[in-house]
C-alpha cells in the first residue's frame, strides 16, 4: 500500500502551536487527482442511457422494464455474491455490474422469457467478468457475451426481435403479432416477425433459394438490381422509422438517434473518443454499399458491387448501440488512439462480412466480441511514441 | 497557442496567494542547513561545533575528495552565529542528512567583504560562471542542479539558446509569479547574464496564459533587449524542461537526453533572480521566496525567507488550521509529503502546501480505459509500467521506458482506479539501479 502514517517527528509539549496536526499522511506526489473516478464513469455512462430505457418503455410497454430490472438484478447479485466468495471487497456500488446488467437487457427482445435476460447476466458476470478476475481484467464484453450465450441457448428467442406494441399503432406492424411468451416459436418466421435487416436478408435469402414469390427472375445484372430495389420495396423499412426508432428490434437498440445524443454526451465528456464510433459506422457504411450483394437469376448468379444501402445499413440493428457503449467499453478495447481506429475498422468490417455473406441477420454483437479477442494483439503494436524517441540527430 | 502533446488540466489553485506581495520572514533563531540539498556530490563541513559564522560565509563544499566535485554547490550560512551542532537531521527530501545547525547570535551580521555592489558588465562568461559557483546558486525549480554546471556544456554542443521557464505549472504555487511582477528587471538582468555565460543567441521567457499580468511586466522589461516573451497554453507540465522547449522551439530533446542535446539550456525565474544576486551584488544563495498556501493554513503568503528556517516558523506565520492532513514541500503534483514540521527550506524549496483532506488511496485493477496514455507528456503508457511494477517485473519495466518517466504525475491525477503510478515508478526505478549496481559489481569481480 502507498499509505503511510507517520507521525510528526518529536512532539515538544509546550512547544508550538496546539493545533499541530498529528499524524500527517505521507503519500508518493500527486497529491492531486482528478475527479473522474470508476464509479462517477460508470454511472454517468449509466446516464446517458436513460432516454434509450425512456423510449424502450415507450415502444415495448412495461414489459421491456421487467426485462431490464431482471438483467440488472441479476447482474449486480450475482457479482456481489462471487466477490463474496472471492473473499474480496463487494464493489457492486460502483455501477460496473449495474451498466453491464442493463446492456445485457438492451440486446435482448424486450419479450424473451424472465429466464433469458438472466442467465445473460449471470454468464456475463460469473464467467466473463469475475472468473478473469473481474473489472479491468475481463477479455471480452461481458454484455455481449451474454447476449452470444443465450443466444447459442434459445436462439428462436433470441433473435427474432420483438414486435411493435399495439399501443404504439404503427402502420406496418398492425398484421404482426406479439412473441408469445408462453409459447415461443419453434423456428425464425422471418418475414413476419423479424428485425429489418432480418426481413431483407431473409427474403434475399429466399429469393436466391429459388422463393421468387412475385419477383421476375433476373436474366442480366440489370434485371437482378432491378429485382434486388423491387425486394428492398417489399421489406425494407423506411430510413426516419429506423432513426427514431420507430421499428422491431432489441430493446436498447432501436432508437439510432436517442443512443447519438447519449454517444455525443460520451465523447463530450471525453469518456470516449469520437474516431471509435465514427470509423466504425463509417467502416460499415462504406463496406456495406461497396461489398457485392449475391442476387440469383436465372441461370447465373449476379454479383452486384456499389449497391449497398449505406444509410439503412447503419441505422438497423444494433450498429449505434454497438458504436457507441460496446466496442468502446474501455476494458476490451485497445488503449491508444491508433489501437482504437483499427479496433473499429475491425468491426465494422467484420459486422458487414456477417452481416452479408454470415448466417447471422446481425453481426455487430461477434464483431465487438471477435475484436476483444484481438485486442491484446493490437496493444502489443499500436503503441505510444516515446517523446524524442525519433528526433533527428 | 504554444503547448505539448498530452498534460493535464487541473485546477490552478492560485487564486489563495497570487496576489500576496513577497514578505520578508526575519532570521530564524536556528537554522539547519543540510549538506546535500540536491542532486550531486553532497558536501562536506568547513566550520566545526562552536565555531562562529556570519552570514554568507561558506559552512559546506564540496568533498574535495570526490572526482565529481565540480557537479555541486556550496552551502553558506544564512544566519550569524554559532555552529551548535553537525549532525542528521531530516530535510524535506530525505529522512536524514548531515547538517549544519547555527544558533543565531541575533546580530544578523555579514561575513567580510558582503554583499558588494559591482556593474557586472565587467565580467565575461567565465567570471558569471565563478560568481555563480561561489554563490552556490542550483535550479530553484525543484530538482536543484547546480546552476555553473548547466551552463558549463561540454566544448561540442553549442547551445544557441536559452529559455526562462517562467511557466510556474504546478497548481498553488506563485512564489515565481511574485517575482517576475515585482523584480522584472531583476530577472531580466540575471537571464541575460547567464545568457551571456553561455553565448546563447536567443533568449526566451516562456510562461503561461494565467500569469498574463506577469507576461506584460516581462515584456515591458526586456523591452528592446532581444529576448523573446512568449505565453503558453494553461496545462501541467508546460513547465517540465522538455514540453516548454517543445512549446516555444519546437525541437524535441531525445529520448535519454538533456536539453543541451539540441542546444538549449532552460533556468528558472527564482535561479535568474539568484544569479542576479550573485552577479550584481555577491550575494550568496541564502534566502529564496516560498509561498505557503493550501486550505490548511489560515494566511496563505508568499514569504522571503532565510534557507534553513524551519517549516515550522511558516507555518507559525501563515497560521495552520486544525485538521491538516498532509504538509507537502513543493506543489501538489510533484511535491514530496512531509511526516514532520521540523524539516528546513532548502535550496529547492518553492512552496509549503498544506491540505486538509488526502487524495484517494484505495486503487483497483488498471480498467485500460487509456486516459494516462493520453495524458502522458513523454509518449509513456503508463497502464504498462504500473502492471509491470505491480508484477515486480524488472525486465518488463525497462522495456516499457520507465527510466523516461520523470515523475510528473499526470497519469497518476487523471487515473479513474486511483493506481498511484508514480509511486510505483519511483520503487522501479530504484529496484532497476539496484539491480544495476548488482551487475556491475558482478562484472568488477
Amino acid at each position: 500500500m502507498p499509505e503511510e502514517d507517520v507521525s510528526a517527528s518529536a512532539p515538544d509539549p509546550g512547544d508550538g502551536p496546539a493545533s499541530e496536526p498529528r499524524p500527517l499522511l505521507v503519500t508518493t506526489s500527486p497529491h492531486l487527482r482528478a475527479r473522474e473516478d470508476i464509479p462517477r464513469i460508470m454511472w454517468t455512462v449509466t446516464a446517458t442511457l436513460v432516454p434509450a430505457v425512456a423510449w424502450a418503455v415507450y415502444v415495448f410497454g412495461p414489459r421491456a422494464l421487467l426485462t431490464m430490472a431482471i438483467a440488472v438484478v441479476s447482474a449486480v447479485a450475482t457479482e456481489a455474491a462471487i466477490q463474496r466468495l472471492r473473499r474480496r471487497p463487494v464493489t457492486v456500488s460502483d455501477g460496473s455490474a449495474f451498466l453491464s446488467g442493463l446492456l445485457v437487457a438492451f440486446v435482448l427482445p424486450a419479450h424473451v422469457p424472465w429466464y433469458v435476460p438472466m442467465t445473460a447476466s449471470i454468464f456475463a458476470m460469473a464467467i466473463v467478468k469475475q472468473l478473469f478476475g473481474g473489472l479491468g481484467c475481463n477479455v471480452w464484453n461481458p454484455a455481449l457475451m451474454g447476449r452470444a450465450f443465450v443466444l447459442a441457448a434459445w436462439a428462436p428467442l433470441v433473435v427474432s426481435g420483438t414486435d411493435w406494441p399495439a399501443a404504439f399503432g404503427y402502420r406496418r406492424g398492425a398484421q404482426e403479432q406479439a412473441v408469445s411468451v408462453e409459447a415461443p416459436p419453434p423456428a425464425v418466421d422471418a418475414t413476419t416477425r423479424a428485425t429489418p435487416l432480418n426481413k431483407l436478408k431473409e427474403r434475399l435469402r429466399e429469393f436466391n433459394a429459388g422463393r421468387r414469390g412475385s419477383v421476375l427472375a433476373p436474366r442480366n445484372a440489370r434485371e437482378a438490381w432491378d429485382a434486388l430495389c423491387q425486394i428492398r420495396e417489399e421489406e425494407g423499412t423506411p430510413l426516419d422509422d429506423l432513426y427514431f426508432g420507430r421499428t422491431g428490434g432489441c430493446i436498447g437498440e432501436v432508437s439510432a438517434c436517442l443512443l447519438f445524443l447519449g454517444g455525443i454526451v460520451l465523447v463530450a465528456l471525453n469518456y470516449i473518443k469520437w474516431q471509435m464510433p465514427v470509423l466504425f459506422v463509417g467502416t460499415v457504411a462504406l463496406l456495406s454499399w461497396a461489398l457485392p450483394i449475391g442476387v440469383q437469376g436465372e441461370t447465373a448468379k449476379y454479383y452486384l458491387w456499389f449497391s449497398g444501402q449505406p444509410l439503412f445499413e447503419i441505422f438497423s440493428g444494433g450498429l449505434f448501440l454497438g458504436a457507441f457503449y460496446m466496442a468502446t467499453d474501455m476494458v476490451t478495447s485497445p488503449v491508444t488512439t491508433k489501437g482504437q481506429v483499427l479496433f473499429a475498422i475491425g468491426c465494422g468490417l467484420l459486422t458487414v462480412l456477417i452481416r452479408r455473406y454470415g448466417g447471422y441477420p446481425e453481426g455487430v454483437c461477434y464483431a465487438i466480441l471477435l475484436m476483444n479477442t484481438a485486442t491484446p494483439m493490437i496493444n502489443r503494436y499500436a503503441r505510444a511514441r516515446v517523446f524524442g524517441q525519433r528526433a533527428k540527430k | 497557442m504554444n503547448t505539448f502533446r498530452g498534460g493535464v488540466h487541473p485546477h490552478d489553485f492560485k487564486e489563495p496567494s497570487r496576489d500576496k506581495p513577497i514578505q520578508p520572514l526575519p532570521p530564524p533563531p536556528q537554522a539547519v542547513l543540510p549538506m546535500s540539498q540536491h542532486l550531486g556530490v553532497p558536501c562536506v563541513p568547513t566550520v566545526k561545533k562552536g565555531d562562529t559564522v556570519r552570514k554568507g560565509q561558506v559552512v559546506g563544499e564540496p568533498d574535495p575528495s570526490n572526482p565529481r566535485r565540480f557537479v555541486s554547490a556550496l552551502v553558506h550560512a544564512s544566519i550569524s552565529g554559532k555552529v551548535a551542532a553537525i549532525e542528521p537531521r531530516p530535510t524535506p527530501l530525505s529522512p536524514s542528512v548531515l547538517s549544519v545547525v547555527i544558533e543565531s547570535d541575533g546580530q544578523d551580521a555579514w561575513a567580510d567583504g558582503l554583499p558588494a555592489e559591482s556593474d557586472p558588465a565587467t565580467l565575461d562568461g567565465n567570471a558569471i560562471k565563478a560568481r555563480i559557483q561561489a554563490a552556490g546558486v542550483v535550479g530553484m525549480g525543484g530538482a536543484g542542479f547546480p546552476t555553473h554546471v548547466k551552463i558549463s556544456p561540454p566544448p561540442e554542443k553549442k547551445i544557441d539558446t536559452l529559455i526562462l521557464n517562467a511557466a510556474e505549472c504546478e497548481p498553488y504555487l506563485t512564489c515565481d509569479y511574485r517575482l517576475m511582477l515585482e523584480r522584472p528587471a531583476e530577472l531580466v538582468e540575471g537571464l541575460l547574464l547567464l545568457g551571456k555565460a553561455l553565448g546563447a543567441e536567443d533568449v526566451w521567457i516562456g510562461t503561461e496564459a494565467n500569469k498574463l499580468d506577469a507576461f506584460e511586466v516581462l515584456r515591458k522589461a526586456s523591452d528592446g533587449k532581444g529576448i523573446r516573451v512568449e505565453a503558453c497554453e494553461v496545462k501541467y507540465p508546460q513547465g517540465a524542461e522538455k514540453q516548454l522547449i517543445y512549446a516555444l522551439t519546437g525541437r524535441k530533446v531525445p529520448a535519454g537526453g538533456l536539453p543541451l542535446d539540441v542546444g538549449v539550456v532552460v533556468q528558472n525565474v527564482a535561479t535568474a533572480f539568484a544569479v542576479r544576486e550573485a552577479c550584481r551584488l555577491n550575494k550568496p544563495l541564502i534566502e529564496r521566496v516560498v509561498t505557503v498556501t493550501g486550505d490548511g493554513v489560515e494566511r496563505p503568503a508568499n514569504y522571503l525567507v532565510r534557507l534553513g528556517t524551519p517549516f515550522r516558523a511558516l507555518l507559525d506565520a501563515s497560521g495552520l488550521c486544525e485538521g491538516a492532513r498532509k504538509i507537502i514541500a513543493g506543489g501538489p503534483m510533484m511535491g514530496i509529503a512531509q511526516g514532520g514540521l521540523d524539516v528546513p527550506v532548502v535550496k529547492g524549496t518553492s512552496g509549503i502546501l498544506v491540505l486538509r483532506e488526502a487524495e484517494p488511496v484505495e486503487w483497483r485493477a488498471c480498467i485500460s480505459c487509456g486516459r494516462c496514455v493520453d495524458a502522458c507528456p513523454m509518449g509513456l503508457m503508463p497502464n504498462e509500467i504500473s502492471i509491470a511494477c505491480e508484477a515486480r517485473d524488472l525486465d518488463m519495466m525497462a522495456a516499457v521506458n520507465i527510466l523516461d518517466c520523470f515523475e510528473c504525475g499526470c497519469c497518476t491525477y487523471v487515473c479513474p482506479a486511483r493506481r498511484p503510478i508514480v509511486h510505483w515508478v519511483k520503487w522501479g526505478k530504484a529496484e532497476l539501479g539496484k539491480r544495476k549496481a548488482q551487475q556491475q559489481k558482478q562484472k568488477a569481480s
